[in-house]
């Protein structure tokens, strides 16, 4: 939405942008055109007043573009860096090592990361990790991920290795059936954790 | 006497001068009554800062007798009467144009002794200074403008407003005071500046500078009128922060019916202030002390 308040004396741009504000949906752009130095200013210190960023560009005829996101984006940005890092962890079989003590360090592990505070974004399971979110005997691990994907972390167990290892889409107990192309761009895009 | 002293002083004998002032303003509250009180209120303050006594009074009015009945303009003609009369002064006629929009003040008369003038621009090293009323007026009527005040807050503001400063004008010529002017368009900065002209410092005690709460928090929200930033353009080079300050654009404010602004001698300075608050005054509060000449007139 864009809003012309030039040559409008003080209170009208502020009450102007706020009525736009007020229609505006949220996370969009409002653009408030003035042509004064009071106005730019008083513009200014509304949209922080009420939590939004706004950005000044001054163009060239003596108007200034005040462009205000009406939204609280930083602030969910701000809290989801806190809790989420940039991270997927890539698991490509049921245990660490080998034997016995690589079922329990996998569940362990798992089970550990629930202590912490910033969690990674992602859990992809492929080939045999796949073990994990479907099998029975893993219910105490799959309680945990399930706890994970409460506190907003994504799941994901690849749906070739499913097929693969014949295992039907129902037995699937947490998170959802991923795909190639939503591994790879993980993969690519946030720091990858192999295990 | 210099321009840019309150009211132009015309010297009839050795005995007496006539002070003469004007000042019109645009309505700042929606009662046409109480509007005609605070106009009135603040065209008569000039007199007072120079220590005069007003006598003869003409109204200013410009008047949209198309969209207005003219009940109105006898409201706010009655408002005005009221505060030249509480101070002792004569409405001896005025003047009528048709704008479209509304207009009012009053051309003033008054007499002072030529010796017993107060200056704006002559305070005493060592004085403190009282201002009698709190700022951020201008912030505020713009927002009473926009509607975005309560009407609790709406009446004190405009009783404040309305308030004459003659008593104060009165109680100031019993004690030692050195300078006086009124708080108006420049703001508190502005006429400070002017007190110290290049002379001497003022060094301002923020904390202790009386304002309207509500007055922050508009400014905060972007009501802050464009008389107030010219202030804060141009004044900002004459001021010395010694400190970091969130609410400072109040020192700025354009001020409508500003308190008088006494530099007082420092002994004097208590009995001056109780006096002024039981006389009404209740913000008036010492915000000040007259200093020695440093690089900037004025120091927050």
């Amino acid at each position: 939405m864009k809003i012309n308040c030039c040559d409008l004396a003080c209170p009208q741009p502020v009450l102007d942008t706020k009525k736009a504000l007020e229609e505006l949906e949220d996370d969009s752009l409002l653009e408030v055109l003035v042509n004064s130095v009071s106005s730019v200013e008083n513009v200014k210190r509304f949209a922080s007043k009420q939590g939004y960023e706004s950005r000044v560009e001054e163009l060239e005829d003596g108007k200034t573009l005040i462009t205000i996101i009406k939204g609280y984006e930083c602030a969910i940005i701000t809290s989801e860096e806190e809790k989420f890092l940039n991270k997927t962890v890539f698991i490509k079989t049921d245990k660490i090592g080998n034997g016995e003590l690589g079922t329990t360090l996998m569940k362990s592990f798992l089970k550990t990361m629930l202590e912490f505070k910033a969690l990674p974004k992602n859990i992809v399971f492929v080939n045999e990790g796949v073990f994990l979110t479907t099998k029975d005997e893993n219910l105490d691990l799959i309680e945990n991920l399930k706890e994970l994907e409460n506190r907003g972390v994504s799941i994901y167990s690849c749906g070739l290795c499913l097929n693969f290892y014949n295992i039907p889409a129902q037995e699937l107990k947490v998170g959802e059936i991923g795909n190639a192309y939503d591994s790879v761009d993980m993969l690519l895009n946030t720091d990858t954790v192999t295990l | 006497m210099d321009s840019s002293d309150d009211a132009a002083v015309y010297q009839i004998d050795s005995n007496k001068a006539l002070v003469q002032t004007v000042d019109i303003i645009t309505p700042v509250v929606d009662d046409p009554y109480m509007y005609g009180q605070i106009a009135a209120a603040n065209s008569l303050s000039d007199i007072f800062a120079m220590g005069a006594e007003v006598a003869t009074a003409m109204n200013i009015v410009g008047f949209d007798g198309c969209n207005h009945p003219k009940t109105v303009l006898q409201e706010i003609l009655e408002g005005g009467q009221s505060k030249i009369r509480e101070c002792g002064g004569v409405v001896v006629g005025g003047h009528t144009i048709e704008t479209p929009e509304m207009l009012y003040g009053l051309s003033v008369s008054g007499f002072v002794h030529p010796n017993r003038i107060y200056r704006n621009d002559t305070p005493k090293i060592g004085d403190l200074l009282i201002l009698t009323k709190p700022l951020g007026m201008g912030i505020l009527t713009t927002a009473i403008k926009a509607d975005m005040l309560e009407a609790k807050s709406v009446q004190n503001i405009a009783y404040i407003l309305s308030q004459l400063n003659h008593e104060a004008s009165k109680i100031m010529k019993e004690f030692d005071v050195s300078a006086c002017t009124d708080v108006t368009g420049f703001g508190l900065m502005g006429h400070s500046a002017e007190m110290a002209s290049a002379r001497v410092s003022i060094a301002f005690d923020f904390a202790s500078i009386p304002y309207l709460k509500e007055a922050t928090e508009m400014a905060d929200m972007g009501i802050i009128p464009a008389g107030t930033y010219n202030n804060l353009s141009y004044l900002k080079q004459k001021v010395k922060y010694t400190k970091e300050l969130d609410d400072d654009i109040i020192l700025y404010d354009a001020q409508t019916s500003g308190g008088l602004l006494m530099a007082v001698a420092p002994k004097d300075a208590p009995k001056l202030l109780k006096n002024l608050k039981n006389a009404g005054y209740e913000y008036s509060s010492i915000i000040a002390e007259v200093c020695k000449r440093e690089d900037r007139s004025l120091i927050v």
